[in-house]
């Protein structure tokens, strides 16, 4: 078993007492590691999206911002987990809008804290052993033997025939996914890794643990970044020679 | 033709009773926009804290919640109230402002000679200083301040908050976001005081001032 890496927490409350208890909290689990607490989303900015932080917490009514507009707002590739500690229960709706994974109400009891804990690492835990086997499978380029040209994509009640010709890439979040197309964006219940199969892979390619690229569609690579359409998304460290190889040998 | 008349007093009593329904209601919804939600939770939260955190003042801080929830939920009722009571809420209200931040604000309160049993219509001083802490955003200000005054002579009660406004707020917040509470106090003031009061408000050098005189 690899060792446990310890998962990166902030806080954001404009309340001193409110950011000391949430601090007290993550200081008594083990696998959590308070990186910092800031008083208000605007401070905490450079530190989200300098990466490398697993989860926040955040209020919701503060002052200068309000948690809900920064977590909308926040246009990262990889979203860290959400957790909104508040004494509003009227924003859960919206919480659960915005992908917030746990939803604490103002005064949080260290039980309930624990539980919104497991769930998080649950989900974290999952997270890094699709990272882990993401890494280890190397794409297998060999097409189908059938010369299939599209996808159908259960998306809500529709389904949607999707041409590989008109895929950008696809975004994967926990049980479903997204397909950024020429026509739009549709949300499907799939998994990554079963499209990883599905789809063939001298034209799709996994660059990372949360996107599917259609090669083609590529126009720049910049570092870790992949210019597709309008998009910026990130490949992966593992990834990325692979990625090269076939981005120069291509023309 | 009584069957008429008798259908015409019934709509009348009816057309009554929802006029009372809706004054009663118009007073009810004044009195619970009389207690913040934002304010009671966060007080909660932070004496939750403190009594987690083990720290030695938490009971003492429910105590002063307690007498805060009496005043705005009992007192309250009545017109007017014994200015003592406004006071003791005015204070309890700094120290829980006090809590937000770890390091002390600069807030003064001074107050001179005062006839602690003056009949003062109750939250009416309160609404004055919540928007001055409000709008100063003293708690993340480091030059802010918020400094209140009262003072009373036997002709009249004095009353004076002044607010920093923070330096990136230069753009004077809109009048509408300052609204609902100062337009209801004004208007309180117009029916319990009536050619009784001057209130005067002003805004410039990004400091916030009003000025209240309460007359016999």
């Amino acid at each position: 078993m690899a060792e446990q890496r310890k998962y990166n927490c902030i806080v954001i409350d404009d309340e001193f007492l409110a950011r000391k208890l949430m601090a007290d909290y993550i200081s008594k689990i083990p696998q959590f590691h308070l990186v910092d607490a800031f008083d208000s989303p605007m401070a905490a900015i450079d530190t989200i999206t300098s990466g490398g932080i697993d989860v926040v917490f955040t209020d919701i009514d503060m002052p200068d911002m309000s948690g809900m507009d920064f977590i909308k707002n926040l246009s990262l590739p990889l979203v860290p987990i959400i957790v909104f500690v508040t004494a509003y229960p009227q924003y859960a709706v919206q919480g659960f809008e915005v992908n917030a994974t746990e939803y604490l109400l103002k005064p949080v009891s260290f039980p309930r804290f624990v539980k919104a804990v497991n769930k998080i690492t649950t989900i974290l835990n999952f997270k890094q052993k699709l990272e882990g086997m993401a890494m280890q499978e190397t794409p297998r380029p060999k097409p189908k033997g059938d010369q299939k040209d599209f996808i159908i994509v259960k998306s809500d009640r529709k389904m949607v025939k999707l041409m590989y010709d008109d895929i950008l890439f696809i975004e994967g979040a926990l049980e479903y996914v997204f397909f950024h197309t020429l026509g739009g964006k549709f949300m499907g219940l799939y998994s990554l890794r079963k499209l990883e199969n599905e789809l063939p892979g001298d034209q799709f390619m996994r660059i990372h643990k949360s996107y599917i690229v259609a090669l083609k569609r590529i126009s720049e690579i910049n570092g870790n970044q992949v210019l597709v359409g309008r998009h910026t998304i990130s490949v992966s460290k593992a990834m990325k020679p692979v990625l090269l190889e076939h981005f120069s040998g291509r023309k | 033709m009584t069957k008429y008349l008798i259908d015409k007093q019934e709509k009348t009593n009816i057309e009554l009773e929802t006029l009372k329904r809706g004054k009663a209601e118009s007073e009810l919804k004044f009195l619970k926009t009389q207690i913040n939600p934002h304010f009671l939770f966060n007080a909660l939260n932070n004496i939750y804290s403190m009594a987690y955190t083990g720290d030695k003042s938490a009971p003492e801080k429910i105590t002063m919640l307690s007498d805060m929830l009496r005043y705005v939920l009992y007192d309250c009722e009545s017109d007017y109230i014994s200015l003592y009571k406004e006071v003791d809420y005015i204070n309890s209200f700094m120290e829980f402002q006090q809590l937000k931040t770890e390091k002390r604000q600069n807030i003064r309160f001074d107050i001179g000679n005062y006839d602690e049993n003056y009949q003062i219509a109750p939250m009416l001083l309160v609404t004055f200083v919540e928007n001055g802490f409000k709008h100063s955003k003293i708690e993340k200000d480091k030059n802010g301040f918020v400094n209140i005054t009262i003072s009373q002579t036997p002709e009249k009660f004095y009353f004076f908050v002044e607010n920093s406004i923070p330096v990136e707020a230069a753009v004077p917040t809109p009048e509408t976001k300052r609204g609902i509470g100062i337009e209801n106090a004004k208007n309180r003031l117009n029916l319990l005081y009536p050619k009784k009061h001057k209130l005067e408000i002003s805004n410039s050098n990004n400091i916030y001032k009003v000025e209240l005189e309460l007359y016999k």
